[in-house]
């Protein structure tokens, strides 16, 4: 390390201190408010009668608002923080509704710049300022710890420049990696281009992930629980057992960035922005451990990177789970073809398999339909190269990777399996449509031009679900190349490549018979559990990305160098140009929303409720306090998301229930005052299938509720936490004896 | 170089021009792979034609299905559709199977005029650019899909082959071209019968001027095809049946062409169809070479731009259109048949693929290889791009009609 670059080490760190201790200020109280010091304003239009307090200042900062009302049956409140006067943008929050039985509710507001006269107002629906209790404002240390986190990121991201670029100076990073790593960056900056904003466009399901990444942090910060089963926040507080079917693990990274304190929406663009860099490197680094080419694994990365279908998962559809599935596709597709095309007693055969487990973990922990494709289309390579699958080395790798898969993540698809076995959920009537009719039609196939679109069915304002036109004219141009003769014997992966991209391109339409294939028993459950067609683009942009790179490759040892040059300039060109106009019809067409208050998007938008007991609707739900029956009293009811703590006493000769204000997802339980007889969960549930604890006859005592899961959960919990150990144990015991064989 | 050199090279281009040739027309099918007619222009005239499956409908039929400007239109090619439509009860595969022999039939007439215009050396290359030009035309392709003008599509499938027969007269006399000539002109009579008399104004002004003779020879048995058509004319022109269309005449000027659309670079949804930017770009790098290089000028080609500069005055907003109806009532009655003085321009393009098609073969000749390759290449890449976008475009905006 030079002495430059010390002193700016020290300096970073100094600052870094400096706001690190900001960040343990306790919260400061800054404003009370009573419901009835509140001024009604008006009557408005929808009916609702608008009530103002009186102003204050705000210092730049993060804003918690307390709320406690008194909201009966058919009233509603909906709470803001405004301003008259004040800077761009200064006030960023958005308002609240307290429902019916919500005795207490909490959001935050931001504040860029200071306020002199911010207000509060209430618009009360059905009553008046009696429903209004008490609001309290505190300022948090929020705030100061996203400004640690912004200067930590901006320091590493300078240092790490500056070191690239001073090894470049000296030589050390190779021209060729210098323009890969400068062409993938631009790549990642061009398809984060719509969120380079500072307002929000929502997708199909963003509201629904939103609140995934928001409950997730909740559940965290309230229950401690990991992983995370019952997410608590859900559907008015009753939760949601969205974290079991549903894989957590990545969306982590959003959490942690809320609870720092960041805004849902920037937490959001930077988890994108994350994936995006993520993919970009994984793509490359996949085809160049393949390939062995920087200009095909880079000519194929940024076709990847930029294919309309993996932009449209991000803006239109918002669908997180599929495009995180994405990013790790290339890992497995790596370890297939190093697995299939390496010889078995290569030195690093047996570490090619941790592509495998690595790429098949993180997407069975992301999406579990894109798991479904993705093992199928193993599959199919298995049986089209059965010759190199059943070498001995390589045959017990294969096995020894679905081991590995199997067991680290047995935390995941074994309760997932042992809840969808039960039966009790709506996710199995999900999996009853028949889908052929919702593929896409010949005509999107040549849809070239990837507009923005409105809906994925028909033609008109329909969204690029395609492989891209660069791609797609790829492929031609192999079609007419091996047609005259012009190139020589296609190699067999890039045989491959192209028979599994046209399989998954007419898997997506509605050409293809899924409706016939939903008729043979066995066969059923997966050709209708995709729900449509179309998410088949996914793979298939990843074989046509992977056959772009492929054919360089084989154009470059025929030595047609000009060829191989003309045909990267050109398509990587096309690629990006419909990627910018791709982004920009994005950035045009959509809806811009200031949105920074998770709060304001409720608790319900769980999408079509597949998680749901069978039976129960949302609307079914609301807030309410426990429900006993006659002769049961509780008193002192505490909840802390999924947790419940009560007094009962039962004064009857017979047992009674309870029923409280949570799902009855299998795994709850009761308990009560050692030294008296238990209470427990009852195995019928209360009405909307709540949660139904039986108070044993003359029981008087405490009762704490929380949700441990089903013995299965913690068995399948210590497989994967074992197998984790054993792994770290090996992977240090090896690089134990590497190093003292160097 | 050896001779087997020079040809395989040849054979290389031939194959390549071929390919790119191919290409270009399979862009201009894109639209074809929607499931559905799309709504939009006069699509529901072609729809009233194919169901009526007859010659010429009565003015009280054309009242009705509210196309009284096409009166003088007739139903001549889609009689073979009508019956495929009554076949298969099937107007989507009717009109598809339309559309595509329309494109494929455009194309081949452009082959023909252009193989007949770059009869000497570089005979390819002057080939495959005016057919390039021609088929990817925005105001064409406008024609066809946007506005759904079917009888103009087919007036400009036919035009180039009424080009063709006149240049061939030029030379020699030959049967075969009279033939194809007075065909075409009465196939553009069938068509649209208000165009047959532009177009034959046009041909016996070009005969005049430039001394061929020879090409009036056409006129006569074109004329004679035709005599359904200008017995129909008369009627509508000069006899009462005009006043039984319930329409009164009016002036086109209004929707006519402010000069600088002339030049837009593509057809937008709503807007007027300009001449794209391939061809611009063709025509400005020939007044490089002429004005720059000293390039030779081919004596033919100011025939093509004294056409082009009339059709484009006269698609001009500011053409005297009400001069022209002081003529007579009749004059206005054509006028109004006319509908849109857009049509002129639409006429007109095909002229101006021939200088174009020359500026690229001189440019070809280049040896630098930024104006040999590189130039042609990104001109003809712009004339797809721009095709496919505006092919994707209207399948993405247009609702669907059946």
């Amino acid at each position: 390390m030079t002495k430059h670059e010390k002193i700016l080490l020290t300096i970073e760190c100094l600052i870094l201190l400096l706001l690190l201790v900001r960040c343990f200020r306790p919260e400061t109280h800054v404003l009370s408010l009573e419901g009835g010091a509140m001024t009604e304003m008006m009557e408005q239009e929808d009916g609702s009668i608008l009530y103002e307090g009186e102003s204050f200042s705000l210092k730049p900062g993060v804003y918690r608002v307390e709320m406690r009302s008194n909201v009966r049956d058919e009233q509603k409140i909906y709470v803001e923080i405004n301003c008259e006067r004040s800077g761009y943008q200064a006030l960023r929050g958005n308002g609240v509704n307290v429902y019916p039985n919500q005795k207490y509710s909490s959001f935050e507001i931001f504040v860029t710049d200071k306020i002199e006269d911010a207000y509060v107002t209430c618009a009360l629906y059905g009553g008046r300022e009696e429903l209004l209790g008490q609001i309290d404002i505190y300022r948090t240390a929020a705030g100061s710890r996203v400004l640690f986190t912004i200067v930590l990121f901006c320091f590493l991201a300078f240092d790490i420049l500056m070191k690239f670029r001073r090894r470049a100076l000296l030589g050390k990073i190779s021209r060729k990696t210098q323009i890969v790593c400068f062409s993938l960056a631009v790549g990642v900056l061009l398809s984060c281009f719509p969120y380079f904003t500072d307002y929000f466009s929502f997708g199909a399901d963003t509201i629904f992930h939103l609140q995934r990444i928001e409950c997730l942090k909740n559940t965290l910060l309230l229950n401690f629980d990991f992983p995370v089963r019952v997410q608590n926040t859900w559907i008015y507080g009753h939760g949601y057992m969205v974290s079991v079917f549903y894989g957590d693990l990545f969306l982590m990274f959003p959490a942690l960035l809320r609870l720092i304190g960041f805004p849902i929406v920037t937490a959001y663009k930077i988890f994108v922005f994350a994936v995006m860099a993520l993919t970009a490197v994984i793509t490359y680094v996949s085809l160049q451990r393949c390939v062995k080419n920087e200009k095909a694994a880079l000519f194929g990365a940024l076709i990847y990177l930029l294919a309309p279908y993996r932009l449209y998962n991000f803006y239109n559809r918002g669908a997180v789970g599929e495009y995180l599935a994405m990013t790790f596709m290339p890992l497995v597709c790596c370890g297939m073809y190093l697995l299939l095309s390496e010889e078995t007693d290569s030195e690093h055969y047996k570490n090619y398999k941790w592509y495998m487990v690595g790429g098949m973990s993180a997407i069975l922990q992301s999406h579990l339909l894109s798991t479904e494709m993705t093992a199928f289309f193993v599959a199919i390579v298995c049986l089209a190269a059965w010759r190199r699958v059943f070498r001995k080395e390589t045959f017990i790798q294969l096995l020894q990777a679905v081991g590995l898969v199997a067991a680290l993540n047995c935390w995941l698809w074994l309760p997932m399996l042992c809840m969808l076995r039960t039966g009790e959920f709506m996710v199995s009537n999900v999996f009853e449509s028949q889908i052929q009719q919702i593929g896409i039609w010949f005509a999107r196939l040549v849809q070239w031009v990837p507009n923005s679109g409105t809906t994925h069915l028909g033609i008109k304002s329909a969204d690029a679900i395609q492989i891209g036109v660069a791609a797609t004219l790829i492929l031609m141009l192999y079609g007419v190349l091996r047609w005259k003769k012009e190139i020589g014997k296609t190699k067999r992966e890039l045989l491959l490549l192209l028979g599994l991209t046209l399989l998954s391109v007419v898997m997506s339409t509605k050409y293809f018979p899924w409706d016939m294939l939903a008729q043979i028993p066995g066969v059923r459950f997966f050709a209708t559990s995709l729900q449509f067609p179309t998410r088949l683009m996914a793979p298939a942009t990843v074989f046509s990305s992977w056959f772009a790179a492929f054919f360089i490759l084989q154009l470059e040892e025929e030595k047609r160098e000009q060829l191989a040059k003309g045909v990267f300039a050109f398509f990587l060109a096309l690629a990006v140009f419909a990627g910018m106009y791709q982004v920009n019809s994005i950035s045009s067409r959509s809806v811009a929303s200031y949105f920074y208050t998770a709060e304001n998007t409720g608790t319900i938008s769980v999408g079509n409720g597949e998680y749901l007991i069978d039976g129960t609707w949302v609307r079914d739900y609301f807030y309410h306090d426990p429900v006993a029956e006659d002769g049961l009293v509780w008193s002192d009811y505490e909840k802390k998301g999924t947790d419940i703590s009560i007094i009962v006493r039962n004064t009857t000769p017979t047992d009674k229930c309870l029923d409280v204000p949570l799902i009855g997802y299998p795994g709850y339980m009761a308990v009560g005052e050692s030294g008296l007889k238990e209470p427990y969960i009852a195995s019928e549930r209360g009405e909307h299938e709540d949660l139904r604890v039986v108070i044993p006859a003359g029981y008087e005592g405490t009762i704490s509720i929380s949700y441990e899961g089903p013995l299965i959960f913690k068995v399948s919990e210590l497989i994967s936490a074992v197998s984790l150990c054993l792994l770290f144990v090996r992977m240090a015991w090896k690089g134990r004896k590497a190093c003292q064989k160097k | 170089m050896s001779e087997e050199v020079i040809k395989k090279q040849a054979d290389d281009e031939r194959k390549w021009i071929c390919a790119m040739g191919l290409l270009a027309l399979l862009v201009i099918l894109f639209p074809l792979a929607c499931p559905y007619l799309m709504e939009g222009g006069k699509i529901q005239e072609w729809l009233v034609r194919v169901q009526q499956s007859r010659l010429f409908l009565d003015a009280e039929v054309l009242s009705d299905a509210g196309m009284p400007f096409s009166a003088l239109q007739s139903g001549l090619f889609c009689l073979p559709f009508s019956l495929i439509y009554k076949i298969t009860g099937n107007p989507v595969l009717a009109y598809r199977i339309f559309m595509l022999l329309l494109q494929v039939g455009t194309f081949c007439s452009a082959l023909l005029m252009f193989r007949k215009l770059f009869a000497k050396e570089d005979n390819r290359r002057g080939v495959f650019w005016g057919v390039v030009f021609y088929i990817t035309n925005p105001c064409r392709i406008a024609v066809c899909y946007d506005a759904a003008d079917l009888a103009l599509a087919v007036v400009m499938m036919l035009v180039p082959i009424v080009i063709y027969a006149v240049v061939d007269l030029k030379n020699e006399m030959d049967w075969k071209a009279i033939l194809a000539g007075a065909l075409a002109l009465a196939g553009i009579g069938y068509a649209d019968g208000a165009l047959f008399w532009v177009v034959l104004a046009g041909l016996l002004l070009v005969c005049l001027i430039t001394g061929n003779l020879r090409g009036l020879l056409t006129v006569p048995p074109a004329l004679l095809l035709f005599t359904g058509g200008i017995v129909r004319t008369i009627h509508y022109l000069f006899g009462n049946d005009f006043l039984k269309l319930g329409i009164d005449t009016q002036p086109i000027a209004a929707n006519g062409y402010y000069p600088g659309e002339l030049f837009l670079f593509f057809h937008a949804p709503g807007k007027l169809p300009g001449m794209g930017a391939g061809l611009f770009m063709a025509l400005l790098a020939g007044a490089w070479l002429l004005l720059v290089e000293n390039a030779h000028e081919e004596k033919e080609n100011r025939i093509f731009w004294g056409i082009v500069v009339v059709g484009a005055a006269m698609s001009l907003k500011y053409f005297p259109w009400n001069y022209v109806e002081h003529i007579g009532e009749w004059a206005s009655r054509l006028v109004t048949f006319f509908q849109t003085p857009v049509v002129f321009w639409a006429l007109a393009q095909i002229c101006l693929c021939v200088p174009a098609a020359q500026s690229m073969v001189q440019m070809g000749r280049k040896k630098e290889k930024i104006q040999g390759i590189c130039l042609p290449l990104l001109i003809y890449i712009v004339c797809v791009a721009l095709t496919v976008w505006q092919c994707n475009t209207l399948t993405y905006e247009r609702l669907p009609l059946l």
